[in-house]
């Protein structure tokens, strides 16, 4: 989009800087003030301490697997969630709605129930240790590549791949040569995504990983959680930080290539019949049960198997406070993430370095903000407006990024017809390119809502009980013995499930797919 | 035009919610650890009479909760501290975050229970005690039928291969449970602790980043392949207390093994910098109540410090306690010169 | 005189804001009241961008705009009452042909209502009253530029920009709109510029043509 007006210009920069400095206040200043609190602590040590994590064996160590096991994962997710995507675009078979909804539902899960849902469905199987920790990623992250997918393939000009078959191009020719480029993009930033996902894993490392499979993240945490040991944990979390912000730049640079709009030339979707693309979608639910929803109805199954008696344990005060709050804090962090991350989006509309820079919350370790914010303001850390910007400083990205796609695809001409109109620039936003980005926006506030809900780290600061929300709640029943304790948890996960599922459905109306596209044809 | 009204009532919606958070009276600001749980009658009741509100600050794992009190103790976030234990002590008051305890408060009795060590630690003058407990081992006694294995006697037992690749025990350096029994192997076996730890790694010991980890996952109790676990002497009774279907005898007994058993003493404090003395005072003392001590056995699951307090029925299903007198103690003072040093010699010889 | 280029000055700039050839040196033009005018000229010799500095889009480096001998070089695009129509309709599809030519008279202050039925009495004259309530899509090149003239005649425009109004659509309709948009033009005794590289479409509307070339203009006839 051209700048307009040189008023207009200034306009759409100040509206960048207020979600800029929103992550500046709240993730990079903590982060400075706690290194800085490292830098004071070894000023002798000086310059040296920088090249630390790859003199000691075992921080190197860390610092490699966490590459490794982020690749790893993101390559299988990249093997299984393309053809998994592509399939759930091409073709219709009873339930797909329901199907790409509960996508996202793993990401929900408390990593402690996911990792024992993983557990119940894959322990008999595998021992904790690095396959099992790969496997615990895909449960998270699979659906991303699948949704990034989706939306690539999605993309695909009908018209296009008929010119291509009728070309000569077998469906696997034009596949390779029209589908899979255009669906690249999407594809390469949703790995992106997954990548650092899974690069700053912290509990599921742990947990099905063992402490032999720790991640620097954990590393990370336990220096400054648990040893107050700044200095390591700084250097630590810097190297971290530049493999992150590489990744960053890389999804920048993608998420900028143009996706052209399609205008009712979607590839129809087909439906599925026995010998006709029922291998493909069989296939493709049987992955999708056996990494995505397997471990959920693990989680389910133990829920219903649970004694009347757990559920009234479950169902208790406690619980119906923690989904108050869980229900408040959603809505509050939403609502914030929804006004910054559509700023912001805005802003970043034509720039790399704007879109990275909205990344920095996905890859600044929630462990050193906590902390730094602890230095920075403690006076402050136990007001409900903290955890709201806490809340809401995670979703900005998964709001920004959708916004900002979706604004670069209007076309600048609809905003200069409705200038010459005699809109002023807000009208012309508001009444032109807003509707138009609403769809990726609601799609942003689902992930985010999505985060939220299950979000536990945010509680890393200073939590009151009276803040108790239910993820919260379900640590603390796996904080004691007994089984009435261990039968809630599972009852209160399975609740949260049904609680997101529900919030999926509100928010994501229109599902991934539009409407032309549901329309079947032979 | 439809999709203003939902972004409009969400401002609303948000505005209102958002509204519920404003307080007034005076407050007095309780630092705790995760675990801190007292029931509500009892707290509102101490409102009332006190005429000051509580402000429950929970900042996580008892390790984390020093360290934060540590970083911000220029600023503090809280008036009062409750669930600095006898482990960590020695680390508060060399940082300095500690306050005097008023002269009332100094001195009180302790119960019988907590032997010459409990007295040691009722004399302190900058914290109150206020429950305490043991860390141990927790055995699941249905796989040791089943497998028809005797319960290991001593630490030696234990260090065998055939015990060590049933034992998961937690990281010191992340769990609380994790460095009381490390302290207690220390303090019993000397020096050659550290080959005694080797052996266990050889053998095949697990080690959990916290308790949650270790005994809802890796213990046999609940699905795992441990059937040996550090954990909580009140633990079988709180599996009694929480049984489901309901239970006359706990799935797990405690083993208290010479040299593996850890008294653990928490208590409360005042904070250097903290507002409300007044209050403060009063909480603590709240805290020593007969009330509060009766009920923290099922809240908490420790026993009470102080002396005459009814033992709750549940607790007897942690069996007979072993005399404090006979486990090896170790001064809050030395626990906090060695603390560091020892978390990084577990890691260098049981995980890497 | 009505619109004046007064000494106007441009280079393009590329994406990365590198300055590139001369659009415009000191340039100077002027156009009369009532008349239609065509701006020829090759691609990208830049008479689209003229178009958009008349339209307040862009400023230009140097140089002047003037409307009724006043300077509007830095007055807002929404303040100048010049309607722009494109290439590629630009019409908006999140809402349907009514609402589209009722845009500019709801930015004008009229309530929903009222703007509605101006509309649909503009779409009347233009014959496309029983597609007031269809999307964009349905519609056909050529209606969609109808719609799209009935847009921006709607507000009132004291000037009406064209920029390559016809290129999109195929010889038969562009011949029968060409004669459409001329008639309804004369007939509202509108000011006009008509931007294009084809010289059948400025034969065909335009009274007086010039050309941009070199960055300097020259009157055609």
């Amino acid at each position: 989009m051209t700048p307009s007006t040189r008023r207009g210009l200034n306009a759409s920069h100040l509206v960048g800087w207020v979600p800029l400095l929103f992550i500046l206040v709240w993730a990079v200043l903590p982060l400075a003030r706690l290194g800085w609190e490292g830098w004071l602590q070894v000023q002798d040590m000086g310059w040296s301490l920088l090249w630390q994590p790859w003199q000691d064996a075992y921080l190197r160590g860390r610092v490699l697997w966490s590459v490794a096991q982020a690749s790893a994962s993101t390559g299988l997710a990249l093997v299984l969630g393309v053809p998994i995507g592509w399939v759930l675009v091409r073709w219709h078979f009873w339930g797909r709605q329901w199907v790409v909804r509960a996508l996202m539902l793993p990401f929900v899960i408390p990593t402690l129930v996911a990792a024992l849902a993983v557990m119940a469905l894959w322990g008999s199987w595998f021992e904790q240790g690095p396959v099992l920790l790969i496997l615990g990623n895909l449960f998270f992250n699979l659906c991303l590549i699948v949704r990034g997918a989706m939306g690539g393939f999605d993309s695909v000009s009908a018209s296009r791949l008929a010119a291509a078959r009728s070309l000569g191009a077998t469906p696997w020719r034009a596949f390779w040569r029209l589908e899979w480029p255009t669906a690249k993009p999407a594809v390469w930033a949703a790995a992106c995504l997954v990548f650092l996902y899974c690069l700053s894993g912290f509990g599921l490392a742990l947990l099905l990983g063992g402490q032999a499979w720790a991640t620097a993240e954990v590393e990370i945490y336990t220096r400054v959680a648990h040893d107050l040991d700044l200095p390591i944990a700084s250097v630590l979390a810097l190297w971290m930080l530049l493999i992150s912000g590489l990744v960053v730049a890389v999804y920048a640079r993608l998420s900028l290539s143009r996706v052209e709009r399609l205008r009712g030339d979607r590839v129809p979707v087909r439906m599925a019949r026995w010998g006709n693309g029922a291998w493909s979608v069989g296939l493709s639910l049987l992955v999708l049960l056996a990494l995505n929803f397997g471990p959920l109805a693990a989680l389910l199954v133990r829920a219903l198997q649970a004694s009347p008696a757990a559920w009234q344990h479950a169902w208790g005060d406690e619980a119906w406070l923690a989904l108050g709050n869980t229900l408040r804090f959603t809505v509050l962090g939403v609502s914030l993430a929804a006004v910054l991350g559509a700023m912001h989006g805005w802003a970043a509309r034509a720039s790399g370095w704007w879109r990275a820079m909205g990344m920095a919350p996905l890859v600044t370790s929630p462990v050193m903000i906590a902390f730094g914010l602890l230095l920075l303001w403690p006076q402050w850390l136990d007001q409900l407006w903290v955890l709201v910007c806490a809340y809401a400083l995670l979703a900005i990205p998964l709001v920004a990024a959708p916004v900002a796609q979706a604004v670069q695809q209007v076309s600048p001409r609809w905003v200069d017809a409705a200038r010459t109109l005699g809109a002023t620039p807000w009208r012309a936003f508001w009444r032109v390119v807003w509707p138009q980005v609403i769809p990726s926006w609601r799609r942003g506030l689902a992930f985010a809502a999505a985060t939220m809900v299950g979000e536990f780290a945010v509680t890393l600061l200073l939590s009151r009980p009276e803040w108790l929300t239910l993820s919260t709640y379900i640590y603390q029943l796996l904080g004691r013995p007994g089984a009435l304790n261990a039968q809630a948890a599972w009852v209160m996960s399975a609740s949260l499930m049904a609680l997101s599922l529900l919030v999926f459905t509100l928010l994501d109306v229109r599902s991934n797919t539009k409407p032309e596209s549901d329309a079947r044809s032979k | 035009m439809q999709q203003l009204k939902p972004f409009q009532q969400l401002l609303v919606c948000a505005t209102l919610l958002f509204m519920g958070s404003v307080s007034a009276a005076a407050e007095l600001r309780v630092v705790t650890h995760a675990s801190f749980d007292l029931p509500k009658p009892l707290i509102e009741r101490f409102e009332q009479e006190s005429g000051v509100s509580l402000r429950v600050v929970k900042a996580g794992d008892t390790g984390e909760m020093v360290n934060k009190l540590i970083l911000s103790k220029g600023s503090p976030i809280g008036d009062v501290v409750y669930g600095i234990d006898n482990s960590l002590l020695g680390r508060a008051r060399s940082a300095g975050i500690l306050d005097a305890l008023p002269a009332s408060l100094r001195g009180l009795p302790v119960a019988e229970g907590m032997g010459a060590e409990g007295i040691a630690l009722s004399g302190a003058q900058d914290w109150l005690p206020i429950d305490w407990g043991y860390v141990t081992l927790n055995a699941d006694k249905a796989w040791f039928a089943k497998h028809s294995m005797d319960l290991p006697k001593t630490l030696d037992d234990l260090a065998k291969a055939e015990y060590a690749k049933l034992l998961v025990v937690q990281n010191p350096a992340t769990s609380s449970p994790g460095m009381a029994f490390l302290l207690a192997t220390a303090s019993a076996k000397g020096e050659s602790v550290w080959d005694w730890w080797a052996q266990l790694r050889q053998g095949g010991v697990k080690v959990a980043n916290s308790w949650s980890d270790a005994y809802y996952k890796d213990f046999s109790l609940n699905g795992g392949d441990r059937p040996l676990v550090v954990s909580y002497a009140s633990s079988p009774a709180a599996e009694v207390f929480y049984s489901d279907p309901k239970k006359v005898e706990s799935p797990t007994a405690n083993v208290f093994l010479p040299g593996g058993v850890f008294l653990q003493v928490e208590g409360v404090a005042r904070l250097k910098g903290g507002q409300q003395p007044e209050a403060a005072a009063q909480f603590m003392r709240f805290m020593r109540s007969v009330e509060v001590q009766q009920a923290l056995q099922t809240t908490m699951w420790m026993w009470p410090v102080q002396p005459d307090v009814a033992m709750d029925p549940v607790m007897s299903h942690a069996g007979k306690l072993p005399p404090v007198a006979a486990q090896a103690a170790m001064g809050v003072d030395d626990i906090a010169a060695s603390a560091e040093a020892w978390r990084r010699r577990f890691a260098q010889v049981v995980l890497r | 005189m009505m619109l004046e280029l007064r000494g106007v000055t441009h280079r393009w700039s590329d994406t990365a804001g590198q300055a590139q050839g001369w659009i415009a040196k000191d340039l100077n033009w002027q156009v009369s009241r009532g008349e239609t005018v065509a701006l020829l000229g090759s691609s990208g010799s830049g008479k689209s961008t003229l178009l958009r500095m008349i339209a307040g889009l862009e400023q230009p480096q140097q140089g002047d705009v003037l409307w009724a001998d006043e300077v509007i070089t830095h007055l807002a695009p929404e303040r100048r009452q010049f309607a722009l129509m494109f290439q590629d309709f630009a019409l908006f599809s999140h809402l349907s042909v009514q609402d589209n030519v009722a845009f500019g008279l709801r930015e004008q202050g009229l309530g929903k209502a009222a703007a509605r039925r101006q509309a649909v009495e503009a779409l009347t004259s233009m014959g496309l009253a029983n597609r007031a309530d269809a999307s964009v899509w349905s519609l056909s090149g050529g209606e969609q530029q109808r719609v799209a003239l009935a847009r921006a005649w709607v507000t009132r425009p004291k000037l009406l920009l064209l920029d390559e109004p016809f290129s999109a659509l195929d010889a038969d309709r562009r011949a029968q709109l060409r004669d459409e948009f001329k008639t309804w033009i004369r007939a509202h005794d509108m000011t006009c510029i008509l931007v294009t590289h084809d010289e059948a479409d400025a034969r065909a509307m335009a009274e007086r043509a010039w050309r941009l070339q070199d960055a300097r203009i020259s009157q055609l006839w």
